[in-house]
């Protein structure tokens, strides 16, 4: 399993250097704003700063399916089911690499935005009220403290997982099920949108759909994303170990 | 050891394999023989766990064929389908890392009596480089049974020869080996037992010996009599 | 070596070892590949190699010392006996011909004898 993991690593190295690169361009030209006193340079920065950080976690989950597609439908495919492991592993070796690349992402880029924060309060020292400026404008039911913004943070990352786990899971009924070669994408697009919504209307039954903050909503919808990502990864596995032909 | 019982393999409006039974023994080097698109490759891959026999199954040791008969069999593909980052140094890496058979040491010493070179890119290897180094990592493995499709396409003379050594010196009383090829004269001293399948069937079987002793025939011949049929009455 | 399509491969290896013991390229007592060597060599199946030396060592032209190999017979009649048999064959084979193409056999000695001399 250690050597499936690593190799999975592997495949997505190239992908996270970019990542790694951009991210660190467009750090320094925020850093260039807030040290040389340039505002457009800050402006610019914090911009590009925030979409690639939610960029990043969208690319490496879409990189993940995109991956175990080309592993399920090129040759490819040998490289994995020629090896003395079941779907269950492999699969699961493919879910670790990008659950835990999602998180980890994740975790930099909020210890990435707590230190560019820092930087900007201790440079400007007014950026406490700016705060404060901005939550009497939220309003109460939006109000941002640690605790909130860490719990649906943490709910965010695990419906992308979950996401994730519906995008292998199309993935795998289009290279078992369908067999199709020719709409192989666009079959797998079409059964993601449709399970997608059959999902959130499922959620929809336990909880309301209120736009404030509640604690209970946000476990339930953590815990339901969970059950639905393991649900989707035994799925999966079970029909890779029985119906692929690679 | 391997046995092959009534297995058929339907693909969208085409039989590629339709009803094989056969056995395969130990200590025998088997050729398998016939036309491109006869069904060899898909037998193959239905032995070596790739893919899945629409009817009928395969077994080896009496298991059918899954997780546990691929750290015994060891099959070779006649596409590459080595990832592209991949260095031949990391191919033997990948396998040592995934079969306990694997020994770095022969690969080692095939990887340099066949000219290759550790450092070098799978991506900028040319087809007779690629043929040799898939031939090597499958041949640096101790397995029970080698299934190779097609290891002698794109490779030229002196690069056969290696092949042919490899093979010849992984061959023994407790293993099976299995080459597909449509070069019917390359291979007609080195195996002992032909396998011909002709439109998806078995044909039979033969004794490469045997044939030579009771019908006074070559391989070769036997080859042309079994499938210049198919020919004439392809064209009748 | 290129083996011809009619006789069996062990045959052909027999006589091709036969011939390097009798034209003395592989001396009495002279120890032989072993089979898995004689396989690469010929490049032939191992079981057509361990045929071979079955067959050798039933006609006497070879023996094995248990845990060294086989080896060449000492005996020298039997390397002879095996000279003469091939030298046989081959007539066998010339007088075919030869009769095959409607030449007596004084017509064929002559030949050879003027053959001989041109030589």
């Amino acid at each position: 399993m250690g050597n499936l993991i690593k190799y999975e690593f592997r495949k997505s190295w190239s992908m996270k250097g970019i990542i790694l690169v951009i991210t660190a361009i467009f750090e320094v030209l925020f850093l260039i704003g807030v040290f040389m006193q340039k505002e457009t340079f800050l402006a610019i920065g914090v911009t590009l700063l925030s979409m690639i950080a939610v960029c990043s976690v969208f690319i490496i989950g879409i990189f993940g399916i995109y991956t175990l597609s080309r592993d399920l439908n090129t040759k490819r495919s040998y490289m994995l089911f020629m090896t003395p492991n079941n779907s269950f592993k492999i699969l699961g070796a493919k879910l670790i690499e990008n659950a835990s690349s999602i998180i980890v992402v994740s975790v930099c880029f909020v210890a990435l935005a707590i230190a560019d924060v820092s930087i900007l309060a201790a440079t400007y020292g007014e950026f406490k009220e700016l705060f404060q400026f901005i939550n009497a404008l939220l309003g109460e039911s939006y109000y941002v403290d640690s605790y909130r913004f860490a719990m649906i943070s943490a709910a965010s990352v695990v419906n992308w997982i979950s996401t994730v786990c519906l995008g292998f899971f199309a993935v795998i009924i289009c290279a078992t099920l369908l067999n199709g070669k020719k709409y192989n994408g666009f079959l797998s697009f079409c059964i993601f949108i449709a399970i997608s919504i059959c999902l959130s209307k499922l959620l929809g039954v336990f909880i309301d759909d209120g736009l404030d903050f509640n604690t209970t909503r946000v476990i339930i919808q953590i815990v339901y994303y969970a059950v639905v990502s393991v649900i989707l990864y035994v799925a999966s596995a079970w029909l890779m170990d029985n119906k692929l032909s690679v | 050891m391997l046995k092959s019982v009534d297995v058929t393999k339907k693909f969208v409006g085409k039989t590629a394999v339709d009803g094989i039974t056969m056995s395969l023994e130990p200590g025998h080097i088997y050729a398998m023989l016939g036309p491109n698109g006869s069904g060899k490759t898909t037998w193959m891959k239905m032995a070596a766990g790739l893919i899945k026999p629409t009817s009928g199954e395969v077994l080896y040791k009496d298991t059918p064929i899954g997780i546990e008969s691929r750290k015994e069999i060891a099959y070779m593909s006649t596409e590459p389908y080595f990832y592209d980052w991949m260095t031949v140094g990391d191919v033997g890496k990948y396998y040592k890392d995934f079969f306990a058979d694997f020994s770095m040491d022969n690969y080692t010493d095939m990887v340099i009596s066949m000219d290759l070179d550790m450092k070098q890119k799978v991506k900028s290897l040319s087809s007779g480089m690629m043929a040799k180094l898939k031939v090597a990592v499958t041949m640096a493995r101790d397995a029970k049974v080698y299934m190779l499709d097609e290891p002698l396409n794109g490779i030229d003379l002196l690069a056969r020869d290696e092949v042919m050594n490899m093979i010849l010196d992984a061959a023994s009383e407790d293993k099976i080996l299995l080459i597909s090829s449509h070069l019917v004269e390359e291979l007609e001293s080195v195996v002992d037992k032909a396998i011909f399948i002709k439109q998806a069937q078995l044909v039979g079987v033969f004794d490469v010996e045997g044939l030579r002793m009771t019908e006074g025939v070559s391989l070769a011949d036997k080859y042309r009599q079994v499938f210049s049929n198919l020919v004439l009455e392809g064209i009748a | 070596m290129q083996f011809d399509s009619k006789t069996p491969i062990y045959l052909q290896v027999i006589n091709s070892i036969k011939m390097d013991i009798v034209n003395e390229r592989i001396k009495c007592g002279e120890k032989l590949p072993s089979s898995r060597e004689l396989a690469v060599k010929y490049t032939i199946n191992p079981n057509t190699a361990a045929r071979v030396y079955q067959e050798l060592e039933r006609e006497g032209v070879c023996y094995t010392k248990r845990g060294m190999g086989t080896f060449v017979t000492d005996d020298v009649n039997i390397i002879k006996a095996c000279r003469q048999e091939m030298a046989q064959d081959a007539l066998n084979l010339f007088l075919k011909s030869i009769m095959e193409l409607g030449i007596s056999n004084e017509e064929a000695i002559e030949m050879i004898r003027s053959r001989k001399d041109e030589m």
